[in-house]
Protein backbone atom coordinates (compact mmCIF):
# COMPACT_ATOMS: atom_id res chain seq x y z
CA UNK A 1 0.00 0.00 0.00
CA UNK A 2 3.20 2.40 0.96
CA UNK A 3 4.79 1.85 -2.59
CA UNK A 4 1.15 2.66 -4.53
CA UNK A 5 0.89 5.74 -2.27
CA UNK A 6 4.11 6.59 -3.20
CA UNK A 7 3.37 5.53 -7.09
CA UNK A 8 0.50 7.97 -7.07
CA UNK A 9 2.32 10.78 -5.69
CA UNK A 10 4.89 10.12 -8.11
CA UNK A 11 2.81 10.54 -10.81
CA UNK A 12 0.59 13.28 -9.49
CA UNK A 13 3.76 15.90 -9.35
CA UNK A 14 4.68 17.54 -12.25
CA UNK A 15 5.24 20.58 -14.26
CA UNK A 16 5.86 21.86 -17.29
CA UNK A 17 8.49 24.06 -19.27
CA UNK A 18 9.01 26.90 -16.35
CA UNK A 19 6.91 28.27 -13.06
CA UNK A 20 3.28 29.59 -14.40
CA UNK A 21 3.71 31.79 -11.11
CA UNK A 22 6.53 33.75 -10.19
CA UNK A 23 7.68 36.22 -7.74
CA UNK A 24 5.98 39.76 -6.50
CA UNK A 25 6.56 42.03 -9.50
CA UNK A 26 8.23 39.58 -12.03
CA UNK A 27 7.64 39.06 -15.40
CA UNK A 28 8.14 36.29 -17.58
CA UNK A 29 8.29 35.66 -21.42
CA UNK A 30 7.70 31.85 -22.62
CA UNK A 31 8.30 31.03 -25.49
CA UNK A 32 7.50 27.34 -26.58
CA UNK A 33 7.05 24.99 -30.04
CA UNK A 34 7.10 21.81 -30.80
CA UNK A 35 5.52 19.84 -33.83
CA UNK A 36 1.98 21.09 -33.65
CA UNK A 37 2.00 24.26 -31.78
CA UNK A 38 4.01 27.45 -31.37
CA UNK A 39 3.03 29.47 -28.20
CA UNK A 40 3.90 32.83 -26.50
CA UNK A 41 3.02 33.41 -22.57
CA UNK A 42 3.86 36.49 -21.13
CA UNK A 43 2.96 36.94 -17.83
CA UNK A 44 2.82 38.90 -14.54
CA UNK A 45 3.08 37.94 -10.99
CA UNK A 46 1.33 40.22 -8.69
CA UNK A 47 2.15 38.09 -6.08
CA UNK A 48 3.57 34.70 -5.32
CA UNK A 49 0.05 33.27 -5.21
CA UNK A 50 -1.21 33.81 -9.11
CA UNK A 51 0.12 35.25 -12.48
CA UNK A 52 -2.10 36.95 -15.04
CA UNK A 53 -0.95 37.46 -18.67
CA UNK A 54 -1.36 37.21 -22.44
CA UNK A 55 -0.99 33.60 -24.26
CA UNK A 56 -1.20 33.18 -28.07
CA UNK A 57 -1.34 29.39 -29.21
CA UNK A 58 -0.90 28.47 -32.76
CA UNK A 59 -1.81 25.54 -34.28
CA UNK A 60 0.41 25.10 -37.35
CA UNK A 61 -0.91 21.62 -38.31
CA UNK A 62 -4.54 22.70 -38.01
CA UNK A 63 -3.69 26.19 -39.00
CA UNK A 64 -5.87 28.51 -36.23
CA UNK A 65 -4.56 30.22 -33.31
CA UNK A 66 -6.01 31.33 -29.88
CA UNK A 67 -5.60 34.45 -27.93
CA UNK A 68 -6.29 35.08 -24.43
CA UNK A 69 -5.64 36.03 -21.28
CA UNK A 70 -4.77 33.54 -18.92
CA UNK A 71 -4.81 33.12 -15.25
CA UNK A 72 -2.15 30.76 -13.41
CA UNK A 73 -2.96 30.04 -9.55
CA UNK A 74 0.04 28.70 -7.32
CA UNK A 75 -2.68 26.34 -5.27
CA UNK A 76 0.19 24.45 -2.67
CA UNK A 77 3.56 25.14 -2.61
CA UNK A 78 6.01 22.64 -0.19
CA UNK A 79 9.18 23.76 0.69
CA UNK A 80 11.54 20.88 2.12
CA UNK A 81 14.86 21.54 2.97
CA UNK A 82 16.45 19.35 0.28
CA UNK A 83 13.27 19.68 -2.22
CA UNK A 84 10.16 21.50 -3.35
CA UNK A 85 6.88 20.62 -5.21
CA UNK A 86 4.44 23.17 -6.58
CA UNK A 87 0.37 22.56 -7.29
CA UNK A 88 -1.11 24.87 -10.46
CA UNK A 89 -4.35 25.52 -11.93
CA UNK A 90 -4.27 27.30 -15.01
CA UNK A 91 -6.65 28.77 -17.15
CA UNK A 92 -7.61 31.29 -20.36
CA UNK A 93 -10.40 33.08 -21.75
CA UNK A 94 -10.15 34.32 -25.05
CA UNK A 95 -10.80 33.23 -29.42
CA UNK A 96 -9.66 31.13 -31.77
CA UNK A 97 -9.38 32.08 -35.39
CA UNK A 98 -9.28 30.07 -38.21
CA UNK A 99 -9.20 30.54 -42.35
CA UNK A 100 -8.61 26.97 -42.95
CA UNK A 101 -11.03 25.37 -45.18
CA UNK A 102 -13.73 24.93 -44.16
CA UNK A 103 -13.75 28.41 -42.16
CA UNK A 104 -12.88 31.55 -43.65
CA UNK A 105 -11.94 34.38 -41.06
CA UNK A 106 -13.62 32.09 -38.82
CA UNK A 107 -13.55 33.09 -34.92
CA UNK A 108 -15.09 31.59 -31.71
CA UNK A 109 -14.76 31.88 -27.77
CA UNK A 110 -12.42 29.27 -27.08
CA UNK A 111 -10.48 28.92 -23.37
CA UNK A 112 -9.02 25.97 -21.83
CA UNK A 113 -7.99 24.74 -18.24
CA UNK A 114 -5.24 22.46 -16.80
CA UNK A 115 -3.53 21.35 -13.30
CA UNK A 116 0.39 21.34 -13.27
CA UNK A 117 2.46 19.86 -10.32
CA UNK A 118 6.51 19.66 -10.03
CA UNK A 119 8.44 17.61 -7.69
CA UNK A 120 12.37 19.03 -7.98
CA UNK A 121 15.34 18.54 -5.82
CA UNK A 122 18.70 19.06 -6.60
CA UNK A 123 19.33 16.00 -8.85
CA UNK A 124 15.73 14.69 -10.19
CA UNK A 125 12.80 15.98 -11.53
CA UNK A 126 9.32 15.38 -12.27
CA UNK A 127 6.36 16.93 -13.52
CA UNK A 128 3.03 16.69 -14.94
CA UNK A 129 0.24 19.02 -16.56
CA UNK A 130 -3.00 18.34 -18.50
CA UNK A 131 -4.73 20.85 -20.47
CA UNK A 132 -8.77 20.77 -21.98
CA UNK A 133 -9.03 23.30 -24.14
CA UNK A 134 -12.67 24.15 -26.46
CA UNK A 135 -13.02 26.48 -28.95
CA UNK A 136 -16.43 25.37 -30.42
CA UNK A 137 -15.76 23.76 -33.37
CA UNK A 138 -12.64 24.61 -34.64
CA UNK A 139 -10.48 23.14 -32.05
CA UNK A 140 -11.39 20.18 -28.60
CA UNK A 141 -8.79 18.78 -27.40
CA UNK A 142 -7.04 17.48 -24.31
CA UNK A 143 -3.28 17.21 -23.57
CA UNK A 144 -1.45 15.59 -20.76
CA UNK A 145 2.45 15.91 -20.36
CA UNK A 146 4.83 13.80 -17.87
CA UNK A 147 8.59 14.81 -17.83
CA UNK A 148 11.24 12.56 -15.78
CA UNK A 149 14.40 14.94 -15.36
CA UNK A 150 17.77 14.17 -13.74
CA UNK A 151 20.84 16.70 -13.37
CA UNK A 152 24.47 15.37 -14.67
CA UNK A 153 26.11 17.08 -12.24
CA UNK A 154 24.60 19.90 -9.29
CA UNK A 155 25.90 23.45 -10.08
CA UNK A 156 26.37 26.22 -7.66
CA UNK A 157 24.21 29.70 -8.04
CA UNK A 158 25.08 31.01 -10.59
CA UNK A 159 26.36 28.67 -12.86
CA UNK A 160 25.35 26.80 -16.22
CA UNK A 161 22.75 24.27 -15.11
CA UNK A 162 22.18 21.03 -17.21
CA UNK A 163 19.35 18.70 -17.29
CA UNK A 164 18.79 15.64 -19.12
CA UNK A 165 15.07 15.49 -19.64
CA UNK A 166 12.24 12.50 -21.05
CA UNK A 167 8.84 13.95 -21.70
CA UNK A 168 5.70 11.80 -22.64
CA UNK A 169 2.99 13.77 -24.08
CA UNK A 170 -0.86 12.10 -24.61
CA UNK A 171 -2.90 14.06 -27.27
CA UNK A 172 -6.02 11.29 -27.28
CA UNK A 173 -7.91 12.42 -30.61
CA UNK A 174 -11.28 11.37 -31.64
CA UNK A 175 -9.95 8.04 -33.05
CA UNK A 176 -6.98 7.50 -32.35
CA UNK A 177 -4.47 8.08 -29.34
CA UNK A 178 -1.23 9.96 -29.81
CA UNK A 179 1.44 9.69 -27.76
CA UNK A 180 5.34 11.44 -28.26
CA UNK A 181 8.12 10.69 -26.52
CA UNK A 182 10.60 13.46 -26.52
CA UNK A 183 14.24 12.90 -24.94
CA UNK A 184 15.76 16.57 -24.25
CA UNK A 185 17.85 18.82 -22.65
CA UNK A 186 17.16 21.59 -20.59
CA UNK A 187 19.65 24.51 -19.84
CA UNK A 188 19.38 27.47 -17.61
CA UNK A 189 21.93 30.43 -16.20
CA UNK A 190 20.39 33.79 -14.46
CA UNK A 191 17.33 34.15 -15.95
CA UNK A 192 17.42 32.73 -19.17
CA UNK A 193 16.20 29.10 -19.74
CA UNK A 194 16.83 26.93 -23.17
CA UNK A 195 15.22 23.27 -24.03
CA UNK A 196 15.25 21.45 -26.57
CA UNK A 197 14.88 17.85 -27.83
CA UNK A 198 13.86 16.18 -30.81
CA UNK A 199 10.94 13.72 -30.33
CA UNK A 200 10.99 9.75 -31.48
CA UNK A 201 9.00 11.09 -34.22
CA UNK A 202 11.39 13.70 -35.15
CA UNK A 203 9.35 16.27 -34.32
CA UNK A 204 11.53 18.85 -32.43
CA UNK A 205 10.78 20.73 -29.11
CA UNK A 206 12.39 24.06 -28.53
CA UNK A 207 11.62 26.59 -25.51
CA UNK A 208 12.57 29.62 -24.14
CA UNK A 209 11.80 31.42 -21.27
CA UNK A 210 13.68 34.38 -19.50
CA UNK A 211 12.24 36.14 -16.22
CA UNK A 212 12.50 39.32 -16.01
CA UNK B 1 57.32 31.30 34.55
CA UNK B 2 58.13 30.44 30.95
CA UNK B 3 55.41 27.07 31.38
CA UNK B 4 52.52 30.22 32.16
CA UNK B 5 53.82 32.18 29.45
CA UNK B 6 53.44 29.64 26.96
CA UNK B 7 49.77 28.85 28.54
CA UNK B 8 48.48 32.27 28.25
CA UNK B 9 50.33 32.05 24.38
CA UNK B 10 48.25 28.96 23.81
CA UNK B 11 45.56 30.07 25.14
CA UNK B 12 45.39 33.84 23.54
CA UNK B 13 45.98 31.98 20.19
CA UNK B 14 42.93 29.12 20.91
CA UNK B 15 40.66 31.84 21.98
CA UNK B 16 41.41 34.15 18.58
CA UNK B 17 40.94 30.74 16.54
CA UNK B 18 37.90 30.28 18.10
CA UNK B 19 36.27 33.73 17.53
CA UNK B 20 37.53 33.57 13.99
CA UNK B 21 36.12 30.06 13.48
CA UNK B 22 32.72 31.73 15.10
CA UNK B 23 33.15 34.20 12.54
CA UNK B 24 33.27 32.09 9.78
CA UNK B 25 29.38 31.74 9.61
CA UNK B 26 29.19 35.12 8.63
CA UNK B 27 30.86 36.28 4.92
CA UNK B 28 30.60 39.81 6.57
CA UNK B 29 30.34 41.26 9.42
CA UNK B 30 27.44 43.27 8.32
CA UNK B 31 25.26 40.39 7.04
CA UNK B 32 22.48 38.05 8.23
CA UNK B 33 22.16 34.48 7.37
CA UNK B 34 19.31 32.98 6.14
CA UNK B 35 18.39 29.06 6.35
CA UNK B 36 15.99 28.28 3.42
CA UNK B 37 13.61 25.74 3.04
CA UNK B 38 12.84 24.89 -0.41
CA UNK B 39 15.60 26.47 -2.30
CA UNK B 40 16.82 23.40 -5.02
CA UNK B 41 16.73 25.51 -8.14
CA UNK B 42 18.76 28.55 -9.54
CA UNK B 43 16.23 29.81 -11.88
CA UNK B 44 13.93 29.99 -9.43
CA UNK B 45 15.88 31.43 -6.27
CA UNK B 46 16.58 34.33 -8.44
CA UNK B 47 13.42 35.87 -7.02
CA UNK B 48 15.30 35.66 -3.66
CA UNK B 49 17.96 38.24 -5.63
CA UNK B 50 15.07 40.22 -7.11
CA UNK B 51 12.66 40.86 -3.94
CA UNK B 52 15.56 42.04 -1.58
CA UNK B 53 17.44 43.82 -4.58
CA UNK B 54 14.81 45.96 -4.21
CA UNK B 55 15.44 46.93 -0.77
CA UNK B 56 17.57 50.31 -0.05
CA UNK B 57 18.91 48.64 3.03
CA UNK B 58 20.09 45.30 0.84
CA UNK B 59 23.84 45.78 -0.73
CA UNK B 60 23.87 42.54 -1.77
CA UNK B 61 22.76 38.66 -1.40
CA UNK B 62 24.50 35.64 -1.94
CA UNK B 63 22.57 32.30 -2.53
CA UNK B 64 24.27 29.28 -1.06
CA UNK B 65 22.05 26.21 -2.91
CA UNK B 66 24.41 23.59 -0.99
CA UNK B 67 23.31 24.57 2.03
CA UNK B 68 19.49 26.26 1.72
CA UNK B 69 21.20 29.59 2.94
CA UNK B 70 21.34 33.19 1.64
CA UNK B 71 23.25 35.42 3.35
CA UNK B 72 21.93 39.36 2.92
CA UNK B 73 24.72 41.95 2.93
CA UNK B 74 23.98 45.26 4.30
CA UNK B 75 24.62 48.65 3.40
CA UNK B 76 26.40 50.25 6.05
CA UNK B 77 24.23 51.24 9.02
CA UNK B 78 21.76 49.68 7.62
CA UNK B 79 19.24 46.87 8.41
CA UNK B 80 16.24 44.65 8.02
CA UNK B 81 14.18 43.48 11.18
CA UNK B 82 13.75 39.43 11.16
CA UNK B 83 9.85 40.01 10.16
CA UNK B 84 10.97 41.91 7.31
CA UNK B 85 13.56 39.22 6.24
CA UNK B 86 10.93 36.79 6.88
CA UNK B 87 8.37 38.56 4.94
CA UNK B 88 10.53 38.88 2.02
CA UNK B 89 11.91 35.25 1.79
CA UNK B 90 8.16 34.24 2.14
CA UNK B 91 6.78 36.46 -0.71
CA UNK B 92 10.11 34.70 -2.81
CA UNK B 93 8.25 31.83 -2.60
CA UNK B 94 10.48 30.26 0.12
CA UNK B 95 10.02 29.27 4.13
CA UNK B 96 12.16 30.87 6.66
CA UNK B 97 14.37 27.90 8.64
CA UNK B 98 16.42 30.24 10.92
CA UNK B 99 18.03 33.67 11.24
CA UNK B 100 21.14 34.06 11.68
CA UNK B 101 22.53 37.60 13.05
CA UNK B 102 26.36 38.03 12.52
CA UNK B 103 28.27 40.03 14.74
CA UNK B 104 28.27 43.77 13.78
CA UNK B 105 31.58 45.71 13.14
Amino acid sequence: MKYVIFFIYFLSVIEVHARPVSYPGGVTLMQMNDGYFSNLHLHYSPSIKYSIGLKIDNNRVEKWTFAGIQYNNLLKRINKKNSQANFYLKSAIGSTHSDEYPFSSYQVPAGFIGFAADWEDRRFFTSYENKSFYSSDIAKYFQQKVRFGIAPYIGKYGDLHTWIMLQIQHTPKLETEEINITPLLRFFKDVYLLESGVSLDGEIILNAVVRF
Amino acid sequence: MRKIYLILVFCFFSISAFSESGNLECAKKNSVNVDVNGMVCDFCARALEKVFSEKQEVAAIDVDLDNGRISINFNNGADLEDSTIQKLVTNSGYDVVKINRCERG
